[in-house]
């Protein structure tokens, strides 16, 4: 039933689309992921680490690409149960992936907290980005 | 097994959440010189520039020195939502009126501090109670709770 793919985390019931075109989309993302964190019974910590981080994500997206999508599951995994929130989009990509990651970095003239931030936030943190192509981010917070 | 999301159309949430953003920003004066405005809900960019407006156009008004923004029913504070409050406690400052956030939740305080954001010199408290009784000292108001009478 839980069976994982190479080491990824199956997952658990359907996924959940959330488009990111504007700041209220942002908003509704956000409460999805609230949501769907409360389904698992997630901690308040854990809860709004994952709101937290799926927040950053979003804003990047309207912020670097304009627009884009994030897809809010459960999954099961070796560790257990947990929440992976994916932000994609088809922008211009990430140029450099090692700055993007340092505190303080940013393109935006924002803090530049986003990225490193949410992946302090998170259990697991994978960034895909290829430039003109767009920028893919995977989080996952577990439950134990 | 695993029971199907209950499913709530996009444009439900959306008029929720529109719902929330058009709530009002009550400021209140609940004591001489001492503001009060708590915020429910998620803030966006466009929803922090209304509430500075709304606070500074209040703290002018009614030349208030202590301003308490309460911020347990926020949900989120993420990096952009931390820079919002950060510059609307700089901005009260200038105004000359200190600004406290309280209502700090742990978990609040917890992912502010794993995003690595510098809050610098603004002040916090856990509850609304502990600035309250900040602010009441700080305008020298104090309280006394009267004996029971004897019956």
């Amino acid at each position: 039933m839980s069976g994982e793919l190479r080491g990824l985390p199956s997952p658990l019931g359907e996924d959940l689309w959330a488009p990111v075109c504007d700041e209220p989309d942002v908003n509704i993302a956000i409460i999805l992921v609230g949501k769907v964190a409360d389904r698992l019974g997630l901690k308040p910590v854990a809860r709004a680490s994952i709101m937290t981080a799926a927040s950053e994500l979003a804003r990047n997206i309207i912020k670097y690409a304009g627009r884009g999508r994030m897809r809010i599951r459960l999954v099961q995994g070796s560790r257990g149960q947990g929440i992976e929130v994916v932000a994609e989009d088809n922008g211009p990509g990430i140029p450099d992936l090692q700055k993007a990651m340092q505190d303080h970095f940013s393109e935006s003239g924002t803090l530049g907290l986003g990225l490193p931030g949410a992946k302090r936030l998170m259990d697991d943190f994978h960034l895909w980005s290829e430039p003109g192509k767009g920028t893919r981010v995977t989080v996952r917070k577990w439950k134990a | 097994m695993v029971e199907t999301f209950s499913r709530m159309t996009n444009e439900k949430i959306a008029d929720q959440n529109r719902a929330m953003m058009e709530m009002s920003t009550p400021v209140t004066t609940i004591w001489q010189g001492i503001l009060l405005l708590p915020l429910v809900g998620i803030i966006d960019s466009r929803r922090a520039q209304d509430l500075m407006t709304a606070m500074l156009a209040k703290i002018a008004e009614t030349r208030s020195k202590i301003f308490i923004l309460d911020i347990s029913g926020v949900a989120v504070v993420d990096t952009a939502v931390a820079n919002h409050l950060i510059k609307i406690t700089k901005a009260t400052r200038l105004m000359g009126c200190e600004c406290t956030l309280s209502g700090i939740s742990p978990a609040i305080a917890q992912t502010v501090v794993e995003l690595g954001i510098d809050v610098g010199e603004v002040r916090t408290t856990a509850t609304l109670r502990d600035a309250l009784e900040d602010a009441f000292r700080r305008t020298g108001v104090e309280l006394q709770t009267r004996p029971a009478p004897s019956r």
